[in-house]
């Protein structure tokens, strides 16, 4: 969707063809929810987030001044909620691990082919978890979209060198002693 | 993994990490990537690193995606989010105007102000005057006019067409081609016949613009040929189908897997993918199809293969249509699955490529 066909469509959904929003909120539902779930850490409360992200955005809609620029102000308004979302329960983000594939039925888990395979994905799963928001947000968004560096700068409104640089750390950090997991593991 | 590939970590040139990152990343430009393939053949510990870094990313993406998967489903927001909207309205100009409009008229209707009052009602003329003669010339200049449903009307260059009877519509283009598009489809006529002029390899003149949009669902497409070969082409999320003169159907869907078909009944038509660092083609003829799926963030561009049964059908269908451009005629070929999804039996799956 290139970004005056966006800038139609928004104004369409303001002189009263409601039918017009669904195109953005499709092309949008994915990226805002993933977006929300790396920065909620939870699934669930991610999806009702990426929901209100857009009731939000449509209430709001006439007060988006450049209209080719949709997407960045729907990032924005999704990090606000989340934001808002960890603040007001003053908890820590939920880790994704936290599921089991017990609790849900039908499921064949994606297991790696061996035990050494599942002791280095526990690992670099807890590791994940515990590093700094900053690295973790960009580590999940990139590796739950493969998005690319300029998409995650979009999303989070960071600079893309910062984006490069962070995800470097971040990986660096991910992997940081994994030899002697490795080893254990042989 | 081997033991000799565990004892590999950091690769040994230190230097080397970050662009085998970035090369990993698909984030690298054409020739860079050509200097770290060519060091990773001959250092083979940087080829061990790079190796071990992706299994592991791969275990981790697999891992986080499966949980996301189960937990929750994007897909549905788009339809929840549709069905709360009508709770509250979005504040229009129009409504804006009217309030602004009520405000001002309370304020000059005051005895005092009547002088106010008529050189406001002379200014707000005059501004109606000009703005309807501005209005009028902006219509008349960026227009593209199409014949929807029978009934003659324009759209802007980009300006969203969103399908949403039950049994489609046919919508005829400037130049009396003809597009039927299946219930819930969206897309954007681009441009159309500008004139922009190019030539080709053998120094004909082509004109490239007669160029659609589609964001989601099919078209069934009869494309008319003309003395000047306008080149006809329709651009999808990971797809590009160029035509001069044929009739074929095309289907994109959206979402991260996404998946684009296309089916001839008559002429040619070349399907180019459409991805990061990646090129690839392949032409199609009569009674041919492909299909181009994104797959562990690579466009795969699959091999032309004999048009499945139902797009057949379909396109048979639409053929016969052409002259009466019944949509509803075309109701028993499409196969109604769910409130408004329309799925051509089984053949819009996401298929595993084959190269």
């Amino acid at each position: 969707m290139i970004k005056n066909a966006e800038a139609t469509l928004v104004s369409q959904v303001l002189s009263g063809r409601r039918e017009c929003y669904r195109p953005l909120v499709e092309k949008y539902q994915m990226k805002v929810y993933l977006l929300a779930c790396s920065m909620v850490g939870n699934a669930a409360e991610a999806q009702d987030l990426a929901q209100e992200t857009f009731l939000v955005a449509y209430k709001n809609l006439h007060q988006l001044k450049d209209r080719a620029k949709f997407g960045s102000w729907l990032f924005g308004i999704t990090r606000n909620l989340s934001y808002h979302a960890l603040r007001k329960r003053k908890i820590e983000p939920e880790p994704l691990d936290s599921i089991s594939y017990q609790d849900i039925p039908n499921v064949v888990p994606i297991r790696p082919e061996n035990e050494d395979g599942e002791d280095i994905l526990t690992t670099l799963m807890t590791r994940l978890e515990i590093m700094p928001e900053k690295y973790r947000v960009l580590l999940r968004l990139k590796y739950l979209d493969d998005c690319s560096y300029q998409e995650i700068s979009d999303m989070l409104d960071i600079p893309i060198d910062l984006v490069r640089s962070r995800l470097f750390e971040g990986r660096r950090m991910l992997r940081e002693d994994m030899e002697s997991v490795r080893r254990k593991s042989q | 993994m081997s033991a000799n590939e565990t004892m590999c970590y950091r690769g040994c040139c230190t230097e080397w990490e970050h662009e085998i990152l970035l090369y990993m990343d698909h984030e690298l430009a054409p020739d860079s990537c050509e200097r770290v393939q060519r060091h990773m053949d001959k250092c083979e510990e940087c080829a061990r690193f790079y190796r071990i870094i992706q299994r592991e990313e791969q275990l981790l993406c697999g891992r986080l995606r499966h949980q996301v998967e189960m937990t929750a489903d994007p897909d549905d927001i788009a339809d929840l989010v549709m069905s709360d909207i009508p709770a509250f309205q979005p504040v229009t100009w129009q409504q804006r105007l009217v309030d602004h409009t009520t405000n001002a008229f309370n304020y000059l209707s005051d005895q005092n102000r009547r002088h106010y009052s008529l050189a406001a009602s002379i200014l707000v003329c005059l501004f109606g005057i000009l703005f309807t003669m501005q209005v009028g010339n902006v219509a008349e200049e960026g227009v593209i006019n199409i014949v929807r449903s029978g009934i003659r009307t324009h759209v802007a260059p980009g300006e969203y067409i969103v399908v949403s009877t039950d049994e489609g519509e046919f919508i005829e283009l400037p130049d009396q081609s003809v597009v039927y598009a299946t219930p819930g489809t969206y897309f954007t006529i681009e441009s159309y016949l500008d004139h922009k002029v190019v030539s080709d390899s053998e120094g004909d003149t082509i004109n490239e613009e007669r160029h659609l949009n589609l964001i989601s669902g099919a078209l069934c497409i009869d494309v008319r040929s003309n003395p000047v070969k306008t080149g006809f082409s329709v651009t999808c999320s990971n797809a590009d189908a160029k035509v001069f003169g044929t009739q074929f159907y095309i289907h994109t869907t959206t979402g991260p897997d996404k998946v684009t078909q296309v089916g001839v009944r008559s002429g040619q038509v070349m399907v180019e993918k459409r991805g990061k660092n990646q090129v690839g083609y392949t032409v199609l003829g009569k009674r041919e199809m492909t299909t181009v799926t994104n797959f562990n963030g690579n466009v795969h561009l699959l091999a032309p293969r004999n048009l499945k049964h139902d797009i057949s059908k379909l396109l048979e269908c639409f053929n016969e249509q052409l002259d009466d451009r019944s949509a509803r005629r075309m109701l028993p070929v499409l196969k109604i699955i769910g409130e408004d999804k329309v799925i051509l039996s089984d053949s819009i799956q996401p298929l595993r490529p084959l190269e």
